[in-house]
C-alpha cells in the first residue's frame, strides 16, 4: 500500500511538472492573437489528457456554439451549433463545477445519449465564467476511456486551465469591445455635424472638433477663448456659458437651446454641457452643439399647422374629434362637447363615448372604431339615431377616417358628426304624411311608376310592389286613355295638370274615378302625381241623373251595380204591371228564377209564408211610397227564410208613379242568430236558478256543518269537564288524602286530559276555519300587555328545562292595536310553546318590534332546529320535524298549521329560518291597524 | 265587564253564598258542589230549568250557575223566567256551559247572564272566575 502510494506520488509530481511547462508555454504566448492562444492550450490539454477531443464552448440561450476546438477527426468544428439538450456540456453547466467520466459504458448511453452520438468513452468539462456569469464550458473527451479515474492532480490542473480560459477569454472580450467602442467613437465625431468643444472653468478651450461648414468661418482664427465663439449669437452666448456654469458648479449635463450662425445663416443649437470628472471633481466640461434648426422650423411649421388645424375645427359648426386607439378623446371641438352634453371642450378629453353615452352606444363606436383602425377604411356617412340628452331624439350622420402618425401607423380615428335631426323629423314628416295619407300620392318616370303610398293599395287593391311592375296607365280605362295621354304635351314643358279625372280598373275589376294632379319634376324626370278616389261621389252623381235626368239610359250600369250585390234588386212599372228588371240574386234568396217575376209580377206574394202573407199583401195594397218590412217565404226546397224588403216609388214629373224600386235581401242568418241568443238567453237563466238552488243548498250544508261543530264542541267537552274536574277534586284533596303514586297518576290524567281539550279545540279551529266560519274579532287591546302575559305564563315551563327565557322590545309597541287578542294570543303561544318544547337548553328569545309592516313578534330558541326540506311542511297539519310515526315532542302537530291559517286571515305573514342543532327563527307580522284615538286611550 | 248594580249584592264571604246550581248532569253538579261547599257555601241543585224554578219558589240563592243544554228546559228560558219574575229578576246568573263556541260568551252577556264560564273549567280557578263575574275581587 504504502509502496504503491510511493510511486504513485513521483509519478504524480512529474506528470504535474510536465503538466505546468505545457500551460506555461500557451502563457507565454500572451502577445500572440487569441484564438493562436486558445488553440495552443487545447492542443497541450489534449495531449496531457491523452483526449483527443477538446473544445471551448459558448453558450447563448439554449443551444451552445463551439468557440476553439482540437478534433482529430474534425468531427468538432469552430463555428458549429448544438442544441443544449442533453448534451455533456449542458451537464457541466447544470453541474456548476467539474463534471468528468472516465470510463463511460455503454449502458450509461441511455442517460447521457449525447455520448453516445459520439460514441464517448471519457469526458471531463468545466463551465467557464466571464465577468461572473456564465459564458460556456472548457471540455476534453474521447472514444477511448480514460487510463485511470481522474484524480485530484487531474482535476486541479483541469480547473487551472479553465481558469486561465476565463481569464484571457475577459480579456479578449473587453478588448474587442473597447475596440468597437472606440471605432464607433471615432466615426462619430469624424461624421459628426455637431460642434464639441472642451473648455476649463476659465471658458479656456481645452479642445474644439467642428464641422467643415463652421470650420470655414474660422479657419484663419486662432480662436482659444470663449468669446471668440463667433458661431454663436453674441445674444445667446451668455446661455452657453450659463451652461458652463452650472456643469461645473453641479456635476450635472446641462441643456439649452441657443442661436448661431453658419453659412447657411441663422441656425438653432442645442447646447448640451457635460461635466468631464477627474475622481469628483469636475474638471473640464464638453459641450456639444447640435443644430437643430431643421427641427425648429419644422416644430415651427408643425405648431402653424396645429393653429390652422384648431382653428378650422373650432370653426367647424360640426363636431369634429380625434380619438386614439383606446377610443378615447385626445381632440375634440365645442359642438363636440355639446353632443356629449358638455359645456367645455376640456371636459371631454381623456374621456370615451363610455363616459356619457349609453352602453350599447358606446361600444358600438368602440366597435366599429377598431374597426376603421383595423381595415383603414373609412367608415363613412352613418346615420345614427341616439337616444336623447335632453329630452329630444337626435340624428347624426357620422363619417370616421383612420387617423396616422409620422411613421404612418394608425395610431386612431378622426370623426366628423354632423347634427341631421332638423333634417331626419322633415323626412321623417314627410314620410309619415306620405304613408298615411287617404289620397294617392306617387311619382312615376313615364314609364313606371317609381314611388307610391299604401293609399294606392286600398284604392286599387293591388300590392305595390304589383303596380310597380305595370306600365304607367296600364290600368287607365281605355275610353279616358286618349284624353290621359294628351297630358304628356304640357307635362313635358313643365306645366302641371290640375283637376283632371279618369277611371283606373282595380284588381277586382271595378272602375275607380280618380281626380288626379299632375306636378312634373323636370329636373328629377318624373312626374308627382296626386290622386283622389271620387268614385263614390261619381256614383252619387249617376244616380241623381237616374232620378232627375235620363233614368232609363242609366239603366245598365244600375244593372251592373244590382247584379254585383247580394241583395236582390227589382224594378216594376206599375203603369203597365210589369216588372222591369229582377237581379239574378233574387233565385238565390227565394229558390225561384227571375222569369218567375218577370212571367208575373205578383206571383212573388204566393211565397210569403201563410203567417205573414196576409200582413204583407195588406201593405202591397195599400198605396203608400214607403216599404219596409220583414217577414218569412216559404222556398221550393222547403226551407222557410227570413227576409227584409224595402220599396221606394220614383214619380215623374207629373207626380204620377213611375217606377216601383225594390231591395229583397235575405236575413235567415240573422234571425238564426237572433234565435240562437234568445234561447241562451233561457238557458243562462235555468243555469242560474240552478246555481240558486245550489248555492242555498250550499249555505245550509255550511250552515249544518256549523251546528254540527258546535254540537261536537258540546259534547267532547261535557264528558271532559267530568274527568277534568273529578281529578282536580281528588289531587285537592277534597276526596280524601291521597298518596304520592295516587298523586302522580292524578297528575298524568290531567295532563292527558289538557291534551285532549287541546286537541278537540285544535281540531275545532281547523275546521271552523276550512268552513270559512272563522270569524276574528276587532277589538282595541294593549300587545305589550299580551305579550307580558305569555311571557310571564312560559317563564315557569322554560325555567323547568333550565332555559334563558326573555322578552325584549314591547316599550315599542303602540299602546293600542285593533285585532283580535285572543287569537293572536293563541298564535304567539304556539310558536313560543314549541319554541320551548323543541329546546333542551341554552335560550328562548321574544322579540318585537313595531314598523311598516305593523307589528312583528320574532321567537328565536337554539334548539333541535328544523331541517330545510322540513321548513315549508310544519305548516302542514299532523306534522312534526321528525316526521316519523313517533312524536317524541308530543302534541297534534295541528298547532302550527292553524298559527299559519289564523295569520293568513290577519293578512299577516310567518316566516321560519333554520339551522339543525342551531336552532330556529319564527318572525310573525301581523299588520293590525292602529286605533285613531290611540294616544288617548291608556294601556 | 256587566252592570250588576241592579243584581242583589253577594257577600265577599264564600261561607255566606248560597248558590243554586243547574245542571243536567249529576257529574258535573258533584263536582262544582264540592268545590263550593269546600270553600264553606250552601249548595242547592236542580237537573233542569222547570225544577231550578220550582227551588226558588222557597229560596233566593245568593247566584246561580246555570247550564244551557238541558231537558224539560233549557237555561235560556229558565233565565227568561226568572228575569221576568220580580222575585228573582235581581238574582246574578252565571252561565256555565260546554257552549263556548266563538261568539257564544257575547251572547250569554247580551241575554243578560251576568258571566260565562265554559266546561271544561279548571277547579282551581272556578272560585276566581265566579267571583270576577259577580263584581267581587278574585282573592
Amino acid at each position: 500500500m504504502t509502496v504503491s502510494a510511493g510511486i504513485q506520488s513521483s509519478m504524480d509530481e512529474s506528470r504535474t511538472l510536465q503538466r505546468l511547462h505545457a500551460l506555461y508555454r500557451v502563457t507565454a504566448m500572451a502577445d500572440r492573437p487569441y484564438a493562436e492562444q486558445f488553440q495552443s492550450l487545447l492542443q497541450a490539454g489534449s495531449e496531457l489528457l491523452g483526449m483527443e477531443l477538446g473544445f471551448i464552448s459558448h453558450i447563448q440561450g439554449q443551444a451552445y456554439t463551439v468557440l476553439y476546438a482540437v478534433s482529430p477527426t474534425n468531427i468538432v468544428r469552430p463555428g458549429q451549433q448544438f442544441e443544449l439538450g442533453q448534451t455533456l456540456c449542458d451537464a457541466t453547466l447544470r453541474q456548476g463545477d467539474l463534471l468528468h467520466y472516465a470510463d463511460i459504458r455503454p449502458e450509461d448511453y441511455l442517460r447521457l445519449p449525447a455520448a453516445r452520438e459520439l460514441k464517448l468513452r471519457a469526458y471531463i468539462g468545466v463551465p467557464i465564467m466571464v465577468d461572473g456569469k456564465s459564458f460556456g464550458t472548457l471540455n476534453f473527451s474521447s472514444t477511448q476511456p480514460h487510463l485511470t479515474p481522474f484524480d485530484e492532480a487531474d482535476q486541479d490542473f483541469f480547473r487551472l486551465i479553465a481558469s486561465w480560459v476565463s481569464a484571457t477569454l475577459e480579456r479578449q472580450i473587453k478588448d474587442e469591445a473597447l475596440r468597437a467602442s472606440e471605432a464607433r467613437w471615432r466615426s462619430l465625431i469624424t461624421n459628426s455635424t455637431d460642434i464639441i468643444i472642451r473648455v476649463d472653468k476659465n471658458y479656456h478651450f481645452l479642445e474644439l472638433h467642428a464641422p467643415p461648414a463652421i470650420a470655414q468661418i474660422f479657419e484663419h482664427v486662432d480662436i482659444t477663448e470663449f468669446s471668440d465663439l463667433d458661431f454663436v449669437l453674441d445674444d445667446d452666448k451668455h446661455i452657453v456659458k450659463q451652461a458652463i456654469d452650472t456643469s461645473f458648479r453641479t456635476g450635472q449635463p446641462q441643456y439649452y437651446e441657443c442661436r448661431g450662425i453658419d453659412l447657411r445663416g441663422f441656425v438653432w443649437y442645442l447646447c448640451r454641457a457635460m461635466p468631464i470628472f477627474d475622481g469628483d471633481t469636475v474638471v473640464s466640461v464638453q459641450i456639444v452643439l447640435s443644430d437643430i434648426t431643421g427641427r425648429k422650423e419644422a416644430e415651427a411649421a408643425l405648431e402653424r399647422e396645429r393653429n390652422l388645424l384648431r382653428a378650422l375645427i373650432s370653426a367647424s359648426p360640426d363636431a369634429v374629434y380625434i380619438k386614439d386607439r383606446q377610443s378615447q378623446f385626445t381632440l375634440a371641438n365645442v359642438p363636440l362637447a355639446l353632443i356629449l352634453g358638455q359645456k367645455q371642450v376640456e371636459e371631454v378629453l381623456g374621456k370615451s363615448d363610455a363616459d356619457y353615452q349609453p352602453a350599447h352606444l358606446a361600444a358600438q363606436f368602440r366597435e366599429e372604431e377598431q374597426r376603421v383602425m383595423e381595415t383603414g377604411i373609412p367608415m363613412l356617412d352613418r346615420e345614427e339615431y341616439n337616444p336623447p340628452w335632453d329630452g329630444k331624439p337626435r340624428w347624426f350622420s357620422t363619417t370616421k377616417a383612420p387617423f396616422y402618425d409620422d411613421q404612418g401607423q394608425i395610431i386612431g380615428v378622426v370623426g366628423i358628426t354632423r347634427d341631421i335631426t332638423a333634417r331626419k323629423l322633415t323626412e321623417s314628416e314627410n314620410t309619415r304624411l306620405f304613408e298615411t295619407s287617404l289620397d294617392l300620392l306617387g311619382s312615376t318616370n313615364g314609364s313606371h311608376y317609381v314611388r307610391l303610398n299604401p293609399a294606392w293599395e286600398r284604392t286599387l287593391g293591388y300590392t305595390r310592389d304589383e303596380l310597380y311592375q305595370m306600365p304607367y296607365l296600364g290600368l287607365v280605362h281605355p275610353d279616358d286613355l286618349e284624353r290621359t295621354l294628351a297630358n304628356s304635351i304640357p307635362l313635358a314643358s313643365g306645366t302641371p295638370i290640375m283637376g283632371f279625372r279618369n277611371r283606373l280598373q282595380a284588381k277586382d275589376g271595378s272602375w275607380r274615378w280618380i281626380d288626379w294632379d299632375v306636378v312634373p319634376d323636370l329636373q328629377m324626370g318624373l312626374i308627382h302625381l296626386t290622386g283622389r278616389d271620387v268614385t263614390s261621389d261619381k256614383l252619387l252623381e249617376d244616380q241623381f241623373d237616374i232620378q232627375h235626368k235620363a233614368l232609363l239610359e242609366s239603366e245598365s250600369r244600375f244593372r251592373q251595380m244590382a247584379e254585383t250585390i247580394e241583395d236582390c234588386f227589382w224594378m216594376y212599372d206599375p203603369l203597365a204591371d210589369e216588372m222591369i228588371y229582377v237581379s239574378p240574386s233574387y233565385e238565390r234568396i227565394t229558390g225561384h228564377p227571375v222569369s218567375f217575376l218577370y212571367d208575373n209580377p205578383n206571383a212573388h206574394i204566393e211565397l210569403i209564408a201563410p203567417e205573414d202573407r196576409e200582413r204583407i199583401s195588406r201593405l202591397w195594397s195599400t198605396p203608400t211610397s214607403v216599404f219596409d218590412e220583414r217577414y218569412r217565404i216559404l222556398r221550393p226546397d222547403g226551407i222557410m227564410a227570413w227576409v227584409w224588403e224595402s220599396t221606394y216609388v220614383a214619380c215623374n214629373d207629373e207626380g204620377a208613379p213611375y217606377r216601383v224600386i225594390g231591395i229583397l235581401r235575405d236575413i235567415t242568418p240573422d234571425k238564426l242568430i237572433e234565435q240562437r241568443i234568445h234561447e241562451q238567453n233561457e238557458m243562462l237563466q235555468a243555469t242560474n236558478h240552478d246555481l240558486e238552488i245550489a248555492r242555498s243548498q250550499a249555505e245550509e250544508a255550511s250552515r249544518l256543518k256549523s251546528r254540527f261543530l258546535a254540537t261536537m264542541s258540546h259534547e267532547l267537552r261535557t264528558p271532559l269537564n267530568a274527568i277534568i274536574g273529578y281529578t282536580q277534586l281528588q289531587q285537592a284533596g277534597m276526596a280524601g288524602p291521597i298518596s304520592s303514586l295516587q298523586e302522580e297518576y292524578l297528575n298524568r290524567t290531567l295532563v292527558n286530559a289538557e291534551d285532549l281539550l287541546r286537541l278537540i279545540n285544535e281540531v275545532l279551529d281547523l275546521s271552523k276555519i276550512e268552513a270559512g266560519r272563522m270569524e276574528l274579532a276587532r277589538k282595541p287591546f294593549s300587545p305589550a300587555q299580551l305579550l307580558q302575559e305569555i311571557t310571564s305564563q312560559h317563564q315557569v315551563l322554560a325555567e323547568a328545562k333550565r332555559l334563558t327565557f326573555s322578552l325584549t322590545g314591547p316599550e315599542a309597541l303602540p299602546p293600542w292595536v285593533i285585532g283580535d287578542a285572543g287569537r293572536v294570543k293563541q298564535i304567539i303561544v304556539n310558536v313560543v310553546a314549541n319554541a320551548i318544547k323543541f329546546t333542551e337548553q341554552g335560550t328562548v328569545h321574544l322579540q318585537t318590534l313595531w314598523d311598516a309592516d305593523g307589528w312583528q313578534v320574532i321567537v328565536q330558541d337554539s334548539g333541535i332546529g328544523i331541517p330545510p326540506e322540513m321548513q315549508q311542511t310544519i305548516f302542514d297539519e299532523f306534522r312534526q320535524v321528525d316526521g316519523g310515526l313517533t312524536r317524541p315532542y308530543g302534541g297534534s302537530g295541528l298547532g302550527l298549521s292553524i298559527v299559519k291559517k289564523l295569520i293568513r286571515l290577519m293578512n299577516g305573514s310567518i316566516q321560519v329560518s333554520s339551522a339543525v342543532g342551531q336552532g330556529s327563527t319564527f318572525t310573525l307580522s301581523l299588520p293590525l291597524p292602529v286605533p285613531q284615538e290611540s294616544l288617548s286611550l291608556n294601556p | 265587564m256587566t252592570d250588576i248594580s241592579y243584581r242583589q249584592p253577594v257577600s265577599a264571604n264564600a261561607t255566606e253564598w248560597t248558590v243554586l246550581i243547574v245542571d243536567d248532569k249529576p257529574d258535573n253538579i258533584n263536582i262544582v258542589r264540592t268545590a263550593l261547599r269546600f270553600q264553606g257555601a250552601t249548595v242547592l241543585t236542580a237537573a233542569h230549568g222547570q225544577e231550578g224554578l220550582e227551588i226558588l219558589e222557597n229560596n233566593k240563592p245568593s247566584f246561580i250557575l246555570l247550564d244551557i243544554a238541558m231537558p224539560v228546559m233549557d237555561g235560556w228560558r229558565m233565565l227568561q223566567h226568572l228575569r221576568s219574575n220580580p222575585a228573582t229578576s235581581d238574582i246574578p246568573v252565571i252561565a256555565l256551559t260546554a257552549h263556548v263556541m266563538e261568539g257564544d260568551r257575547d251572547d250569554f252577556i247580551k241575554a243578560g247572564f251576568d258571566g260565562h264560564i265554559g266546561k271544561p273549567f279548571d277547579l282551581f280557578t272556578l272560585i276566581p272566575h265566579i267571583r270576577e263575574s259577580l263584581g267581587l275581587p278574585r282573592r
